[in-house]
């Protein structure tokens, strides 16, 4: 009895582990149902599919539009704003070593957002520079385009 | 007997295996995951608002182990509700920026259907956050965040950084920071931040209560 316990409880385990499913700081019904495997978050009332994990260093902007292949491309300044949570959560920092604020969805993007450097947007300010979302304060800056950046693609699907 | 067990240990296993997953979708398809946030969840007003009209409780703050963790402010965080109007100068076309007139009200964005007042009354080119509040009163409201930034366009590299409609129907919109609703969270009741919209420059900035921005009020959305 108790090894059929044991095999039964290990069931539940492994029923958990391979069917998480993962609750957002977003509103109900911002983001499509998603798995912690998944690697595209659907926003289903702006219409843009997020990519989950973004560029494994950060980028000048010239190499930004390279990052993004297939079918997508670098947000729009008014674009990734929409990602931004405007109330942060606390995460412990291993580089820094202190807890640091994430103004971004902890469940949906938290755990891929690096926040030591700001993200890419398409749109320019000028001919030198591009405007830049920092998922550390929640703001916007104006960024020279050889800056290295961060860069996470986005499609939008109607 | 050695053959049933067995196999009775299978279907223990089996039924744990598909058991849970059922649950746990249930749980997610009835949203009791989502019943701990309460009416945040839905965009109305959150758990931790007891009183609009109260300020932040500072007696909350001074319990909590670490002030600088409570990142809650007052009012509630808006999100989008729409796609995003573009412009042109960004490189992705979806969703165009674009405006029809409504009669005596103002301009009807045409992707995300918020209704936007112009002209505003002359007050409204620089006021405190108070007496934004009391400009966009009645069937108005202040934006929040999040909408504000749909008003911008920067596809002209110099010059206001707002739409046309905006810029050459008399009186044309201030080229100046604009109050949003949204607080700066952690929300410091001393200083009492708010983000504003950059029309001059583009992008976010934050600033204090007392200080004066431009007001642009808004009526639709949720």
């Amino acid at each position: 009895m108790r090894a059929r316990l044991r095999f039964a409880v290990r069931g539940l385990v492994l029923g958990a582990l391979v069917a998480l499913p993962v609750s957002a700081d977003a509103p109900r019904g911002q983001y499509a149902n998603f798995l912690r495997t998944d690697q595209r978050i659907r926003d289903l009332k702006t219409k843009l599919v997020w990519e989950r994990s973004v560029s494994p260093a950060p980028v000048a902007f010239a190499a930004a539009d390279a990052v993004c292949g297939g079918d997508t491309r670098l947000p729009t300044l008014k674009e990734l704003l929409t990602l931004v949570d405007e109330a942060p959560h606390e995460v412990y920092d291993l580089d820094r070593k202190r807890n640091v604020l994430k103004y971004i969805d902890q469940q949906a993007f938290g755990g891929q957002t690096p926040i030591d450097k700001g993200y890419w947007t398409s749109s320019m300010g000028s001919a030198t520079k591009a405007w830049t979302v920092d998922f550390g304060t929640g703001e916007t800056s104006l960024d020279d385009l050889t800056d290295p950046r961060y860069v996470r693609c986005v499609r939008f699907v109607p | 007997m050695a053959a049933s067990s067995a196999r009775r240990r299978v279907l223990f296993a089996l039924a744990g295996a598909s058991v849970m997953p059922l649950a746990l979708a249930c749980n997610g398809i009835i949203g009791l995951s989502d019943y701990t946030r309460g009416e945040c969840s839905g965009g109305e007003l959150c758990e931790d608002v007891v009183d609009p009209d109260a300020g932040p409780d500072v007696q909350q703050d001074s319990e909590a182990p670490d002030v600088k963790t409570d990142a809650s402010g007052t009012l509630p965080v808006s999100w989008a509700a729409w796609p995003m109007p573009n412009y042109d100068a960004g490189g992705a076309v979806d969703n165009p920026i674009g405006y029809d007139a409504v009669a005596n009200q103002g301009f009807e964005d045409r992707v995300t259907k918020l209704v936007w007042r112009h002209p505003m009354p002359a007050q409204a080119s620089s006021a405190t956050y108070e007496q934004a509040l009391e400009i966009c009163s009645g069937s108005w409201r202040l934006p929040s965040r999040i909408e504000l930034v749909t008003l911008l366009d920067l596809s002209a590299s110099s010059g206001a950084k707002a739409s046309d409609v905006f810029k050459t129907t008399a009186p044309a919109m201030p080229r100046s920071v604009h109050w949003t609703f949204s607080e700066v969270r952690p929300f410091d009741p001393v200083k009492r931040e708010h983000w504003v919209v950059d029309f001059d420059r583009g992008g976010l900035a934050k600033r204090e209560e007392a200080d004066t921005a431009a007001v642009r009020c808004v009526r639709g959305g949720s």
